[in-house]
């Protein structure tokens, strides 16, 4: 239940040393880098280092991802190369620099390879087209009156050629495109051809040259015959055996990248290893200086984390110099400093639920732990069913597993059905049921009077440890005058406290013991007339403390706070009116689960009615609720004292 | 579009508002009278780009990082408006947007082949308007491209990406800065033709969302588009006959798909005139006259030019204020508000670029998109 403290350091040492931090840092992921310059500003070597940014391995890494990727091949997972010093930038540079070459060799023929088959593609489709009109294709080898150019342009192109032909003495005609069924999937980073459109054009010799131009203009790929082509695939068949042949040859290009894996494997794995461990050292020193051979590397790193490493630093980096700066040093210079979250294994599922309204900021009291409590209670209370639960359980796990539902979100709903459970025991329900299994505590339908109060009780202990929480935060911050004069500061939980008991006593059996009532109104208005001049007592006692309102900002803040005490616990009534719901809901099931009974099939829509019932009551009611029950963590709890707004703590992590 | 929800009346009352924003004629004429650029700077400061402003150092204003940081303005003023949009509007909101993109492709093209456009000012603009995500291309990637093609590949629409590779040609897929011969005709052309493509698929891509759209704000946001599309063809055809010396049928293929008063009709018979006879095609439609030149007019070619791309960017600001005028609530006015902006803004660079050449605050006016009540009274 805690925001982990986190220092700001700076490592000064020779390179191959300041390597060995940044491994470590990368080991246990317990880094964050940052400009050295703001770090060091204090220090007098701020003004002679030079900063860079940039990481000269990320290129490096692209090659080899994309061998991988057109490899088929899952790129390895690499571990941690120990012995940087050995490994040099040029070295690796040269060595990637082989396995460029053999990709841009493979690129190059696939290139030219899709482009043969995408002229026997237009070629076929051409020969095609003129053989149902009658035409072969050796009679076009030499046509006297009419020019005849084949090709294929994009859509948007082609949209525009057409158009022009309105205004120009030439005929474009679309070819049906053949060939391109076998296509499984287009690659446009390899493939040019990719969803073009293929066309024929005819036009008199005399605009042979204007045309030309045009085409030109139209980005067209004009596909050439020579006159040995026009006899050659004279034959359709002869056509469509080269197009085949074409594919075949691509089929087996497609697997040159895959073949060099396999015959290189071992070599290419050390390398990748080599290439990523420098790729994350430099990510994680991307903002690193250099002072002649020196190297600087500045961050934030947990408490623990930096005792740790100074231990080691001492006994393997001799030459590495440390420098920690405070968190209380740094948040007095106005730098934001990161948030952490640290939380037992069963409340860190509920960080996101804090993180999805806004993660602590750094100095404020992480709320996690009660928010899995609360939540967990809250959720069970509203929707107990022994039966609703078990089944909230499962279908969170198939929403899970069929990737539609975040585990954070999944682990937080799982967890809840849980508390269904547990609380369904509670009201002895199953299903809705309350024959099965005897209450261990009360039927919420038949316990109307007992429930109502507890909801309320509740209510009155989560908003008070909300005002504790408040006061904290502002005793942590040094604001003492918000602490102990604000609506939700002492004096403001005190006032509260006695209102509720007052209340209580007046509402319950013995009113008689309520405090005397000319006492309770002097002590009250005492307390509040404290919270209206809180500002000016603050002021006097905590010499100079700043206070975020003016006047009569105040005073209405003060009346608001006062209406908020009022309106956050009656809220509280939710808890029970949705127990009550749920019970309502699902005897509203069962009556109309009887009232089908007696109808011919009667079984048949008793069970159907039940399903569809119990599914509506399950995933409407059961949003409804997780709904309610983040409104009184968020609007209720959360509005008493938190602030957020922190930013996370983002570590350079081993994987990218 | 046919009736208007809060958010787009909301957006409508805000783009108002910040009409009134703008710089008035006074104040224009006022930045026209100082005399270099660190006072018109000073002048400016107190305005909505004083955040941007405030980035400059007082003692070494550069003109060009200047001049970029009132370009990255237009995009912050525009992602004021994302909030009050509802779905249509902001999809239309985000596509006016994607201009950002395509500046920075295009200028990312001329850097790789110039290196003129320093790659870290793409990153100083995204860090000043955070809230702002490139959609059309993959930043990252774009960043560190070295060639034509790895520019080509960055981008995310595929219909773009397959245009631009088609004007390509493979002799100058992998050519950078390092090697390249700028002076080549088939280059410059190349270059040309990739800048045509994306401008292309720009203005028919934003003018595809506007001309379905019903109701007055449907039809106004049909004109906004649609006159700078008709503008566009038919400046595209002047050029390309002018001084391309292409044949009809070829500037007839340079031009966009979408068409509004212009249709095909007409841009042939504009595309197959005489360059000195272009201007009586377009007699009887609503662009009379921007291709008219007396024979003074013709003397001086650049002058001409000039005012040409005056008379065009002074009907696009014309079509922007019919909307205001026309009192109507609803998103057209955001778009009206955005382009009143943008020349507001192209004014300012006019201002600074005439600070550098030295001329008076008469002939500074001359450039001017937007006509200067206060100086045409003061000369009077």
């Amino acid at each position: 239940m805690a925001v982990v403290g986190m220092n700001g350091v700076s490592f000064v040492g020779p390179r191959n040393e300041i390597e060995e931090v940044a491994l470590n840092c990368l080991r246990y992921e317990n880094f964050e880098p940052m400009k050295p310059d703001v770090m060091l500003e204090h220090y007098p070597l701020n003004q002679r280092f030079e900063t860079f940014k940039g990481n000269r391995y990320d290129a490096l890494m692209e090659k080899l991802d994309e061998l991988w990727k057109r490899s088929g091949v899952q790129a390895p997972n690499p571990k941690i190369v120990s012995r940087l010093p050995l490994l040099h930038f040029e070295d690796l540079a040269e060595r990637v620099g082989v396995v460029t070459r053999v990709m841009d060799e493979w690129r190059t023929n696939l290139a030219e390879l899709q482009d043969e088959r995408e002229k026997c593609r237009v070629r076929l489709s051409f020969i095609l087209a003129l053989s149902e009109i009658g035409y072969k294709f050796s009679e076009l080898s030499n046509t006297p009156y009419v020019a005849i150019t084949v090709g294929t342009l994009t859509k948007e192109n082609w949209h525009r050629l057409h158009e022009t032909s309105l205004a120009a003495p030439f005929l474009p005609i679309q070819l049906d495109p053949v060939g391109y069924e076998k296509d499984k999937e287009i690659d446009t980073d390899t493939d040019m051809w990719a969803d073009n459109v293929m066309v024929a054009l005819l036009y008199g010799h005399s605009y042979r040259e204007d045309m030309q131009k045009i085409l030109s203009s139209v980005h067209m790929r004009v596909v050439q015959f020579d006159k040995s082509e026009y006899e050659k695939y004279e034959n359709v068949d002869a056509a469509h055996y080269q197009l085949e042949t074409v594919e075949s040859e691509i089929e087996l290009c497609l697997n040159t990248p895959a073949r060099y894996v396999a015959d290189n494997r071992m070599e290419l794995e050390k390398l990748y290893a080599a290439v990523y461990t420098k790729q994350r050292v430099e990510s994680l020193w991307r903002y690193h200086a250099e002072m002649g051979d020196v190297y600087i590397l500045s961050g934030w790193m947990p408490v623990d984390a930096c005792l740790w490493m100074k231990k080691l630093i001492v006994e393997k980096m001799p030459k590495t110099m440390m420098i920690t700066e405070k968190d209380h040093v740094l948040q007095k210079e106005g730098r934001e400093i990161p948030t952490l979250l640290h939380n037992l294994p069963f409340i860190r599922r509920f960080q996101e639920i804090v993180r999805l309204y806004s993660l602590p900021s750094y100095g404020e009291l992480d709320p996690t732990f009660v928010v899995a409590l609360s939540f967990c209670f809250f959720f069970g209370f509203m929707f107990g069913d022994v039966g609703h639960g078990i089944a909230l359980i499962l279908g969170t796990m198939l929403l899970e597993k069929k990737g539609l539902m975040g585990s954070a979100i999944a682990s937080v709903m799982k967890t809840s059905g849980v508390f269904a459970m547990l609380f369904g025991l509670l009201y002895g329900s199953v299903f809705g049921n309350e024959e099965l299994i005897a209450p261990l505590w009360l039927s919420p339908m038949h316990s109307v009077d007992s429930i109502l109060p507890v909801s309320i009780g509740v209510g009155v202990a989560f908003l008070s440890l909300g005002i504790c929480f408040k006061i904290e935060n502002s005793a942590r911050r040094g604001e003492w005058g918000e602490a102990f004069f604000s609506p939700e500061g002492l004096i403001g939980l005190v006032f509260y406290w006695l209102a509720v008991g007052q209340t209580a006593v007046l509402m319950g059996s013995d009113p008689a013991d309520a405090l005397n009532q000319q006492f309770f109104t002097v002590v009250m208005a005492t307390l509040f007339a404290i919270m209206i001049f809180g500002n000016g007592v603050s002021k006097l006692l905590f010499h100079g403390e700043k206070v975020d309102d003016g006047g009569v900002v105040h005073v209405f803040s003060v009346f608001h706070a006062m209406l908020n005490f009022l309106s956050n616990t009656a809220s509280f009534v939710r808890l029970a009116a949705f127990a009550l719901n749920h019970a309502g809901l699902c005897g509203a099931v069962f009556m109309l689960s009887e009232m089908v009974e007696n109808v011919p099939g009667g079984k048949i829509y008793h069970a159907i009615v039940m399903v569809i019932g119990q599914l509506i009551v399950i995933g409407l009611e059961g949003m409804i609720v997780f709904i309610q029950t983040l409104r009184l963590e968020y609007y209720e709890f959360f509005g008493k004292f938190y602030r957020g707004g922190g930013r996370e703590f983002a570590p350079v992590l081993w994987k990218r | 579009m046919a009736s208007l929800g809060g958010g787009a009346i909301a957006g409508s009352a805000k783009a108002k508002a910040r009409r009134g924003t703008l710089l008035s004629s006074e104040e224009m004429t006022a930045l026209l009278e100082q005399k270099t650029v660190p006072e018109i700077v000073d002048r400016l400061r107190g305005r909505s780009f004083d955040v941007f402003l405030s980035r400059l150092s007082a003692d070494n204003i550069r003109r060009g990082e200047l001049e970029f940081l009132l370009d990255v303005s237009i995009l912050a003023e525009g992602l004021i408006f994302r909030p009050y949009a509802d779905a249509q509007d902001r999809k239309l909101l985000d596509l006016w947007l994607e201009s950002f993109d395509i500046d920075l492709i295009k200028n990312f093209i001329r850097s790789l082949v110039g290196g003129q456009f320093e790659h870290v000012s793409a990153d100083n603009a995204l860090e000043l308007v955070s809230e702002f995500k490139l959609t059309l291309v993959d930043q990252d990637r774009l960043l560190s491209a070295h060639s034509l093609r790895e520019v080509i590949m960055s981008i995310k629409k595929e219909s773009l990406r397959s245009a631009l590779s088609a004007a390509l040609p493979s002799a100058y897929e992998n050519l950078s800065s390092d090697d390249v011969d700028f002076d080549r005709a088939e280059f410059q052309k190349t270059i040309f033709d990739l800048v045509m493509t994306i401008d292309r698929f720009y203005l028919n891509a934003l003018y595809d969302a506007v001309k379905d759209m019903s109701g007055q704000a449907g039809r106004m946001m049909h004109m906004i588009v649609g006159v700078r599309v008709d503008l566009t063809n038919l400046y595209w055809i002047y050029r390309a006959r002018r001084f391309f010396g292409l044949s009809p049928e070829e500037a007839l293929t340079l031009i966009l798909r979408a068409r509004y008063h212009a249709d095909f009709d007409t841009l042939t018979k504009f595309a197959f005139a005489e360059p000195d006879a272009m201007a009586s095609v377009l007699a009887d439609t609503i662009y009379s006259g921007i291709f008219e030149f007396n024979e003074d007019d013709n003397k001086n070619v650049a002058l001409r030019e000039m005012k040409l791309e005056s008379r065009v960017s002074k009907m696009l600001l014309s079509t922007a204020e019919r909307v205001f005028i026309s009192g109507s609530d609803g998103f057209q006015n955001v778009l009206a508000y955005l382009i009143l902006k943008e020349f507001e803004i192209r004014d300012i660079t006019a201002v600074m670029e005439s600070v550098r050449y030295g001329f008076d605050k008469n002939q500074t006016a001359m450039f001017l998109i937007r006509t200067l009540s206060s100086l045409e009274k003061e000369m009077n």
